[in-house]
């Protein structure tokens, strides 16, 4: 190799260290995909849907209980039913609604059905339970489909807080009559192709560990015909929680109780616990009070999120964020008793504000319910949001008499 | 012995991960003004053509990467055309900075080469390709790729003796 070689090796290596790649390259990268195009066409929809099952409590909060309504405890309204009604009658179904067991909810199971768009292409939809708070339904374009395509991802049931089962779900073409999600570690895990009443094609779906292997987190879904010959192998790649890329750097923002916040790449939001991750902002930004919402307009936003009891948040304690002019959340429980936590200033350019606490002995509000109130610092209500608690609702189920 | 018919190819995201830097930097070596938007779309389109010959992906991100800053620097060339006094695009002081003084003639005259001559040398020297891969890249053939190496490197040699 001559000089100039040499030279111009070592001045490619020193230019080519001055281009960095930022840190949110890879989810910038997604949403440029085709699968990531579709996914841009539905926040809408759950973002309407998110909104409605606020609204709808808090109309009949207010309605029900009109001048009494300091006297509120838990009131029980099923937001993801309303949602179901809601996306049925705005996307008709075409064939029979198919129920999948949710293994984060197991009373709310989630509902996929196919629905044609107005030009009269199928659509994929479906609606289901994304956190105790907030309700989800989207629909998307199923057609046409890629002649080396099998079949294709409708949905993944979220990630965190570190679910003991996933559950993936989407259309299958008719020629597949297996599905299997294996990982990168040789596990694999059958699924079940469902040829329902009138469908114009079947739905996979297939239930498999949250415990994913180490690094990317990515799945395999395998489609295979009647002789069990393999049609397609769709790589999937899911959400990473948000906080994967580092560890809490700093002091973060300490909270009452022991949790402390953080905030990570990509303005996501990290409750920190005695070293382990306890509540974050969701990734999909239109779910939340991150700071993509702070465009005017943009989405309609959720008064608050909050994680509280055990099973979604550490036991005893309530923690969260809300908008801006929120001074105070109340909570109030099933029973009557109530808990109260001033919030602070969050980060620059998030526009929320934190809150957390301790909650009344014994209570569990994941489980059992809970009314929150949002009050600005002259004391005036702002909003109110209800949980209904998986135990009242899984009771009304019951079949009485 | 490895068993080829047991080893996985590497998936998507895998080759993000393993790649997406290195081709931030081709885009940025090759002249592109905003090196990640291409490499994003590189991999975007990667990922929606989903090879089944997983072992080409790298070579179809190159290429992609190769043809989306040429369409770029033409497009650039364009605007700056339809102005009347284009300002030239400054650098940033940071890269300024970053980039030893030593390489700064040198880089300069990469930047004054023929596209095709940029292309040859950046892929070769910079990514250690061969021949026949430098070809693929840029969708020449390997004589050209060969034509093209040693015209730039004779451009590069003429400009360090006439700036020295």
């Amino acid at each position: 190799m001559n000089d100039i070689e040499q030279r111009l090796r070592a001045a490619l290596d020193a230019r080519a260290e001055t281009f960095p790649a930022s840190p949110g390259a890879w989810s910038d990268t997604m949403r440029r995909t085709r699968a990531g195009r579709l996914r841009r066409r539905l926040p809408l929809v759950p973002v309407l849907a998110a909104a409605v099952a606020v609204a709808v409590a808090a109309v009949w909060l207010a309605g029900g209980r009109g001048e009494k309504r300091d006297d509120t405890t838990a009131v029980r309204v099923n937001g993801l039913a309303q949602l179901v009604e809601k996306s049925l009658r705005e996307n008709p179904p075409v064939g029979e609604v198919v129920t999948v067991p949710h293994p984060s909810f197991p009373e709310d199971p989630i509902h996929v059905w196919y629905s044609r768009a107005g030009d009269g292409q199928l659509r994929i939809c479906s609606a289901r339970k994304v956190t105790p708070a907030d309700d989800s339904a989207s629909c998307g374009l199923v057609e046409p489909l890629d002649k080396e395509e099998a079949g294709r991802v409708a949905g993944v049931t979220g990630r965190f807080p570190l679910p003991a089962e996933m559950v993936a779900y989407g259309m299958a073409e008719d020629s597949v009559h297996s599905v299997r999600v294996t990982f990168r570690d040789g596990r694999s895990f059958p699924g079940e192709v469902i040829r329902g009443r009138g469908l114009p094609a079947p739905v996979w779906t297939a239930r498999f560990p949250g415990d994913l292997p180490d690094g990317v987190p990515v799945v395999d879904y395998e489609f295979a015909d009647e002789r069990g010959r393999r049609l397609q192998r769709l790589g999937d790649v899911l959400s990473p929680p948000c906080h994967r890329d580092k560890t809490p750097d700093g002091a973060g923002i300490p909270l009452p109780a022991g949790v402390t916040a953080h905030l990570h790449a990509d303005n996501c939001l990290v409750f920190w616990y005695d070293g382990m991750a306890v509540g974050m902002s969701s990734n999909h930004s239109y779910m939340t009070l991150g700071a993509d919402l702070k465009a005017p307009g943009r989405f309609p936003q959720a008064p608050f999120s909050v994680w509280a009891g055990a099973g979604q948040a550490v036991e005893g304690l309530w923690y969260g964020y809300t908008g801006e002019r929120t001074a105070r959340v109340e909570l109030r429980t099933e029973d009557g008793r109530r808990a109260t936590a001033e919030t602070v200033e969050g980060f620059p350019g998030q526009g929320v504000r934190l809150f957390g606490g301790e909650l009344p002995e014994g209570s569990n509000p994941s489980r059992d319910g809970a009314v929150y109130v949002g009050y600005d610092a002259g004391g005036a209500e702002l909003w109110r949001h209800e949980d209904p608690g998986h135990k009242e609702i899984e009771a009304r189920r019951t079949p009485t008499g | 012995m490895i068993d080829l018919q047991t080893v996985a190819p590497p998936s998507f995201a895998e080759l993000f991960a393993a790649h997406y830097r290195s081709m931030v930097r081709l885009a940025g070596l090759l002249g592109a003004d905003d090196p990640e938007d291409i490499a994003q779309e590189a991999f975007a389109r990667l990922h929606d053509r989903r090879l089944r010959d997983d072992g080409a992906a790298l070579a179809y991100v190159r290429s992609i990467v190769c043809n989306l800053t040429r369409n770029r620097l033409r497009h650039l060339r364009l605007v700056r055309r339809r102005a009347l006094d284009p300002p030239e695009a400054a650098r940033s002081s940071e890269h300024a900075v970053l980039v030893a003084e030593e390489h700064r003639e040198l880089l300069a005259a990469v930047g004054r080469l023929p596209r095709r001559q940029r292309e040859a040398l950046v892929l070769r020297y910079w990514l250690d390709l061969s021949e026949r891969e430098i070809a693929e890249a840029m969708g020449v053939s390997p004589g050209s790729v060969k034509t093209h190496t040693s015209r730039g490197l004779s451009a590069l040699g003429r400009a360090l003796k006439e700036d020295s």
